[in-house]
């Protein structure tokens, strides 16, 4: 009998690292060793070529499984055999990625990853090996030590239910989800080929039994009494489902419980790369045939120049910043920086986009004092006022800003030039960038207008160009009327 | 794919997304966290146009565990985040160091400690870039202070992390994140993208740990005919675990010697009129800005004032701090945070020089200004030992 059981092996015993690895960390009865013959079983059966296979793993006993197993393998963190394995499945699809884990690292400190490796379907197979506890440090209850078990922490019994890693691996979307036992030799062979041969996520529980950190302190025999015991258990799918639910307190159904298609997650993905690819090729080409836009060599600017637009948020107030530095940079040669408010504040009634100009590099990158500030509402223009240079431009909307605290101030119907003129009141924005540029000497118009070219979204160009030409058109005649005044 | 040489006006996370194209990455996982988060998202759309992959993990821990992963399989890989995933990401970055799997971490600081101040600036991880897995682990920390260092210090980072087979931490700041700035940005054919050194032996002779050819190993990608076995778990040149005395110390000796600042490329400290300072900033960051501006102030008042600024702050550039310390009188180290890179610098004085930690926790920035009257007030004050002299009359 023994005779014939080592020729079975054979095959398997050529997957095992030869040297150094042995004895393994397992103990004496532990249903770890069983699981691992089977595992080389179904690869040697499957004929996957060895260079082809990585194997990954966290912490645990289960975890030393690739210490000895001739693959690529790879012994991460507690927990982290998933999202290591989506890494190296994701870079190279054609990789066979397997992963073993307790059920202390599966279902407790990787339990997230489980669900979310499930839920993506990315193809890798995970083998759990739940024996009910934490065998390496010692015999600790985990998610599915049964309820008043003992475990070394917790000495009166185990005062949580445990949970069904197959229910909810099924519930979180795998579709291919089975349970066996150590017991189990041969289903276990074939539940390992299906899921290893399964496009999508697979996951394969195998009841197995700790000796040494449950069964004894739970009082239940030895290994090959535990080991009794799941089998006598464990029942069959399509017995399972006709067994009356009083029956079933304590048993287990075992067998493939899901088998689904969805698309695989890499196989999507690189649909998308394919796409992207190709679009982006043809992109290339349209570009070099785009000319680049000729640097103006602007003014020598007098220093540091400050420049901010206020409103509300929603105002577009951050686009007109931006453009003005891109017009500035860009399209003109000088140095600018831009910074924002952000979060809650960028939402609220005081939202600005500041900008700040110079020849020279810049140091400081925030907005000191104002050489120029526009505000499309009362509540910027009552808390930026202050910040503005004595000798510095305060453009504002007359619409939404009544109270004006000085009468140097240039007072233009933005919002209403874009509602009345241009036809679109979202670009009140840019009829004030018009006014900005006719007002200010800093950045030349056609560095603005090459900068709105562009900012804006492709096919709004021309209704852009024309709300800045009406603020340019506006803020100038303001300029003459005032001149003929004087 | 950037073609030509062109001026492009840009936030500092546009930048680092850039810079990490530029740099060749082709793998990203991240979660989403503000301020970091506009790396990911235009990574999200590009990285797939070049032939390369992106995907958002469930959180940080993941993250990182999947860059490790992508780092094996022979991507050049990287994430992006701020100070709450930066923590979730410290086992794995342990890992990562322990497995020697390049990759990067661009960290965009935002205030602590824990949510903090997601929308605002502080520069307080500087210690937890160093020292927040736990273990004495090799890593790589650059600083970035502008919108252009972004993009090329991102680079540096990537070519470093390849380089020497260790984590590379990516650090700037909200402040520099979201700012927008004008940029030189190159044909992405002139950037150098430095490999991780290759393996020359077969597979029969090769160890994933060999330290025959120098202290960083070189690499073979899984699934090549090499198959190998690595662990978390201290191990020996082949890879197994070990629990000899020997072969731990070997291996935990060679990690310190792997990153050194004697190192190429890894002592990298900029100096602004520092030759002739009598008081010199050492500031990183958006800092190291407002210093350089107080300089040029300073000097136009007749201080004599110099700035060193670190873009590699891990490893410390200890030789270079104490050069200058033996030379100079006051060292002023500004810092948007409670004093975490002072405590170096202050090492590496080993008192030649009095050094002044300045901090400030806000969340706003330094302004040039304000670091002038600072460092009027520090040259004013009776130095020790004067007052000393003084005592004793």
């Amino acid at each position: 009998m023994s005779v014939v059981l080592q020729d079975k092996l054979a095959p398997v015993r050529d997957y095992l690292r030869k040297d150094k690895k042995f004895p393994t960390v397992w103990c004496a009865g532990c249903g770890a060793g069983i699981v691992q013959t089977a595992l080389l079983t179904a690869i040697h059966e499957l004929s996957i070529p060895r260079d082809r296979i990585v194997f990954v793993s966290g912490i645990g006993c289960t975890g030393r499984m690739p210490t000895y197993v001739d693959f690529n393998t790879i012994h991460v963190t507690h927990g982290r055999a998933l999202p290591s394995a989506t890494g190296l499945k994701i870079v190279n699809p054609d990789f066979v990625v397997l992963t073993a884990m307790g059920d202390g690292d599966a279902a407790a400190i990787g339990g997230n990853h489980l669900i979310h490796a499930a839920r993506r379907n990315i193809d890798i197979t995970a083998i759990v090996v739940n024996n009910n506890i934490y065998g390496m440090t010692g015999g600790q209850y985990s998610p599915t030590t049964p309820l008043d078990s003992l475990a070394s922490t917790a000495p009166y019994g185990c005062q949580e239910p445990p949970f069904d890693l197959c229910q909810l691996t099924a519930g979180a979307g795998g579709t291919f989800v089975a349970r066996t036992t150590v017991f189990h030799f041969t289903m276990m062979v074939s539940l390992f080929r299906k899921a290893i041969e399964h496009r999508g996520f697979s996951m394969v529980e195998v009841m197995s039994d700790c000796p040494t950190g449950f069964g004894r302190r739970n009082k239940l025999g030895s290994a090959v009494k535990m080991i009794q015991h799941l089998k006598d258990n464990a029942v069959r799918l399509k017995n399972w489902e006709q067994m009356p639910p009083e029956e079933r307190n304590g048993k287990f159904p075992i067998g493939v419980l899901v088998e689904s298609e969805r698309e695989e997650y890499t196989a999507r993905y690189e649909k998308v790369v394919q796409g992207a690819t190709a679009a982006a090729a043809a992109g290339r080409e349209e570009e070099i045939l785009e000319e680049v836009a000729p640097k103006r060599e602007g003014e020598e600017l007098p220093g540091v120049v400050s420049v901010r637009f206020s409103g509300s948020g929603g105002q577009g107030l951050l686009l007109a910043g931006v453009i003005y530095g891109k017009a500035a940079s860009i399209f003109d040669g000088k140095n600018a920086v831009q910074t924002q408010s952000y979060g809650p504040e960028a939402r609220g009634g005081a939202s600005k986009s500041d900008i700040v100009l110079s020849t020279s590099p810049i140091d400081y990158p925030l907005a000191e004092k104002l050489d120029v500030l526009l505000c499309l509402n009362q509540e910027s223009c009552d808390k930026y006022f202050p910040d503005l240079k004595e000798d510095g431009i305060l453009i504002v909307d007359s619409l939404h800003v009544k109270r004006i605290p000085t009468s140097t101030a240039y007072v233009l119907p933005f919002t209403e030039i874009a509602k009345n003129v241009v036809g679109r009141v979202v670009v009140a924005n840019v009829v004030a960038l018009g006014a900005v540029c006719e007002l200010t000497p800093y950045v030349s118009r056609g560095a603005f207008e090459d900068a709105l070219r562009i900012s804006v979204p492709k096919g709004t160009e021309q209704i852009n160009l024309h709300a800045f030409e009406e603020g340019v058109r506006a803020a100038r005649e303001l300029v003459a009327a005032r001149a003929s005044r004087s | 794919m950037n073609q030509r040489r062109e001026t492009m006006f840009l936030q500092g996370n546009e930048a680092v997304a850039l810079g990490a194209l530029a740099a060749g990455i082709n793998f990203f996982a991240g979660y989403p966290i503000t301020p970091s988060t506009e790396i990911a998202e235009i990574l999200s759309e590009e990285l797939p146009k070049v032939g390369g992959k992106f995907i958002q993990m469930e959180d940080e821990i993941a993250s990182m565990a999947a860059i490790v992963g992508a780092s094996m399989a022979g991507a050049r890989a990287m994430t992006a985040t701020s100070g709450p995933g930066f923590s979730l990401m410290q086992e794995n970055i342990g890992l990562a160091s322990m497995l020697e799997a390049p990759c990067v971490i661009a960290n965009v600081q935002r205030g602590g400690p824990s949510t903090g101040l997601p929308t605002r600036t502080h520069s307080a991880d500087m210690m937890q870039a160093k020292w927040g897995s736990h273990g004495d682990y090799p890593i790589i920390g650059v600083v970035a202070s502008s919108v252009s260092e972004c993009f090329y210090l991102i680079i540096k980072t990537v070519n470093l992390s390849e380089q020497y087979r260790v984590p590379a931490v990516f650090l700037t700041e909200e402040s520099i994140g979201h700012m927008r700035e004008n940029i030189e940005v190159p044909s992405f054919e002139e950037v150098e993208k430095v490999q991780r050194p290759a393996t020359t032996v077969g597979p029969e002779e090769y160890l994933p740990y060999d330290d025959r050819f120098g202290d960083v190993p070189p690499f073979v990608k899984f699934g090549v005919g090499y198959r190998y076995h690595i662990t978390g778990l201290t191990h020996d040149k082949s890879g197994f675990p070990t629990s000899r005395p020997d072969e731990i110390e070997e291996l935990m000796l060679r990690f310190r010697r792997k990153v050194t600042e004697d190192r190429p490329g890894l002592t990298e400290v900029e100096s602004y009129l520092a030759e002739d300072a009598e008081v010199l900033f050492f500031a990183y960051g958006s800092s190291a800005r407002a210093a350089k501006g107080t300089v040029n102030s300073g000097r136009k008042k007749g201080l004599k004032l110099g700035l060193l600024k670190p873009v590699v702050i891990w490893p410390f550039p200890r030789k270079v701090v104490a050069k200058a310390a033996a030379r100079v009188k006051h060292i002023i180290v500004p810092e948007l945070n409670l004093g975490q890179i002072v405590g170096e610098v202050e090492r590496a004085a080993c008192g030649m020089a009095a050094v002044h930690g300045i901090s400030k926790v806000s969340s706003e920035l330094f302004s040039p200004g304000e670091l002038l009257e600072h460092v009027e007030r520090i040259v004013k004050r009776k130095s020790w030992r004067a007052i000393a002299a003084s005592v004793a009359k």
